[in-house]
């Protein structure tokens, strides 16, 4: 059987812990073909574990015609040249890890490109493509009622405890933090816009199923230890946004939505680990409804992207609408920073 | 059973239910059931059967501060409003002025304020989280297809849930609204340096629930509190390195704490938990609305 040849550009923590196990789950299909990565001592370690060949070369990895699949997991703001070049370079599909970009000129620079290549472009949103998830929202719009209130409640302790439970990891990430107060100017705008597009990023597809589009952030405010809080009014709805990490205690990652007749609520599983889907729970006035499964948002997404790569199925999520979760989160962020920016203290 | 040597009895004190009605009532004799060493609603031996008493007004009523006004200058020794509703601030605030000048303990009968867990919850999780960050909380209000509008439905709401924050994080100040209408309201507010994020809504489904998430420096707690004004426990959950603690559940409930609230007060001049005061505050940070029929419109 022919496999397909998988290329990283980035070989941090994402793609050893979430990543290189979702490809050998996926070893009938897929085989790791090159990685890359800056530090040339990470990409060797790394590529030795997957037994492929290391780089310090993007274009190594573009130009390679044994990579038909591209992820891209390098910092985020080197995210939309890397995907722009590998739908120039022709490949099958690329996966971006979230998010897709830092700015809406960038999210439209990609859209351009994929849609100019054809080229199928996956985010690494994660709870987009959770099973248990999916089945949920989809019964939550069979129920063709509006969420009057979406709340999302993340808190989660450091990475590094999921990502040691995932794997072997050679490169641990380094921890989010804040400096002391007083905070210099534009501090908290680029804390904000880090945490939303790095971590509730994740949810964004799914906020956007009931609320699609931010009318106004109406309060925020950063909290200690490290985390933001903030909501925002959402068309006939509201968005409560809460996420608070590296404080000492268990993961606890919650969506909910909320209309007269109906209660949506998804717990999500923390980052990095490969425990099973979220446990998903819809309730009418008529009973409720479970779902989990056996198979988390990573593997659902490779398995996703392997069909796509092999013209096999068509995206769940078309980059279009990746393209308005960018901006959505964006405008969150950067809503929710100038509240905090015009707060003394 | 007798009190040990030494210790005087508490005084036991009578308690007039007639102005409530019958379901309150009810409700209101099998908590006093529960408490036959501190009140009675029937005579005993050696009981001052003359005396004025404890009332209990019925806060689902409209103008029932007049009620306690009226309570308080029958020379009541004290007052509980079961199950209060919002009420214009003025009202609230000239009928705590009248009670403290009375010297008459009125004890709202919140349950979040009194609840045996709450507290004991709250007290741990002080004495771990150096310093407490964040507030979120939800209500829901059933939506029970009765006359009563959805925003007077949510007032009550609003009103236990301002009671349970104060309760979990202190006083707050600088409450505000970004959407308040007939389904729901959004709010936000301060307590000390805490953010505290408020929503409520109406629900078929859930029916009442009332839920304060505490985040702390150093730790994070989950209160939910009973849907009903029975001895249901509350649920405290806390959060810290050695995993979730489900703190241990008290079937006292919040009703009973706060009768035992209002005979502490009245005989040994202890501070009421949640009162007049308290309220008049509450009421004083929420806005007027303009709703027709709106309870709140006189606010």
């Amino acid at each position: 059987m022919t496999t397909l040849g998988v290329g990283f550009l980035g070989a941090g923590a994402a793609t050893q812990a979430i990543h290189l196990p979702a490809v050998a789950a996926l070893g009938d299909h897929l085989r790791v073909a090159r990685v890359m990565d800056t530090d040339a001592a990470i990409a060797g370690k790394v590529a030795a574990v997957a037994a492929s060949s290391a780089t310090t070369d993007v274009d190594a990895v573009l130009e390679d015609p044994a990579v038909d699949i591209v992820v891209v997991a390098s910092p985020a703001d080197r995210h939309a040249e890397q995907v722009v070049a590998a739908c120039a370079a022709g490949k099958k599909a690329i996966l971006c890890e979230k998010p897709l970009a830092t700015s809406r000129s960038d999210g439209q620079r990609i859209l351009a490109a994929a849609q100019s290549s054809g080229t199928p472009v996956v985010v690494g949103t994660m709870h987009a493509y959770d099973p248990a998830c999916r089945a949920a929202v989809s019964a939550w719009q069979e129920l063709k009622t509006d969420a009057i209130l979406v709340r999302s409640s993340i808190y989660l302790p450091t990475d590094d405890i999921y990502i040691d439970a995932a794997t072997q990891v050679v490169s641990p990430p380094p921890p989010w933090t804040i400096p002391r107060r007083p905070w210099a100017a534009g501090f908290a705008p680029a804390f904000i816009t880090d945490m939303v597009l790095g971590l509730t990023i994740h949810d964004i597809p799914l906020i956007r199923q009931f609320s699609p589009a931010v009318d106004r952030v109406t309060s925020a405010a950063i909290v200690e230890p490290v985390g933001y809080a903030l909501s925002a009014l959402c068309g006939h709805g509201s968005v409560e946004l809460a996420s608070v990490v590296t404080g000492d205690w268990d993961a606890a990652w919650r969506l909910e939505a909320w209309s007269e007749t109906a209660v949506l609520s998804i717990d999500f599983p923390p980052s990095y680990v490969h425990g099973g889907s979220a446990h998903a729970r819809v309730e009418t006035t008529d009973g409720a409804r479970e779902w989990h499964c056996p198979e988390n948002g990573y593997q659902m997404e490779w398995s996703h992207l392997t069909e796509l790569a092999m013209g096999r199925a068509g995206p769940w999520i078309a980059l279009e609408a990746a393209v308005r979760d960018l901006e959505f989160a964006l405008d969150l962020a950067e809503g929710a920073g100038e509240l905090c920016e015009s707060q003394p203290g | 059973m007798s009190p040990p040597a030494g210790v005087q009895p508490a005084e036991v004190l009578r308690v007039d239910l007639s102005a409530l009605p019958p379901g309150a009532r009810r409700t209101q004799a099998t908590v006093l059931a529960s408490l036959p060493g501190l009140l009675s609603t029937g005579a005993r031996p050696g009981m001052d059967q003359a005396g004025p008493g404890i009332a209990v007004v019925d806060g689902t009523a409209v103008g029932w501060p007049a009620r306690v006004a009226r309570a308080v200058a029958e020379g009541r020794r004290g007052v509980l409003v079961a199950a209060p509703t919002t009420v214009p601030t003025g009202e609230a605030a000239d009928v705590a002025e009248q009670a403290d000048s009375a010297g008459c303990p009125v004890v709202l009968a919140l349950p979040a304020q009194f609840d045996p867990s709450v507290r004991a919850g709250l007290a741990s999780f002080r004495a771990s989280a150096t310093t407490l960050s964040l507030v979120g909380s939800l209500v829901t209000v059933p939506a029970d297809g009765t006359a009563q509008p959805g925003r007077s439905l949510l007032r009550t709401g609003l009103l236990a849930q301002l009671a349970a924050v104060r309760a979990a994080a202190g006083r707050l100040s600088g409450l505000e609204f970004s959407r308040d209408t007939a389904d729901g309201y959004l709010a936000t507010a301060r307590a000390g340096a805490a953010t505290v994020m408020l929503s409520g809504l109406l629900s078929a489904v859930r029916g009442y629930l009332l839920q304060v998430d505490l985040v702390g420096v150093s730790g994070r707690c989950r209160i939910r509190l009973p849907d009903t004004p029975t001895a249901a426990p509350a649920f405290v959950e806390s959060y810290a390195a050695a995993g979730m603690t489900l703190l241990r559940l008290s079937y006292a409930g919040g009703l009973r704490a706060a009768w035992v609230n209002l005979h502490a007060a009245i005989t040994a001049a202890e501070p009421v938990h949640y009162g007049l005061p308290e309220l008049a505050h509450d009421l004083a940070m929420v806005p007027v609305t303009s709703q027709a029929g709106d309870i709140n419109d006189q606010c």
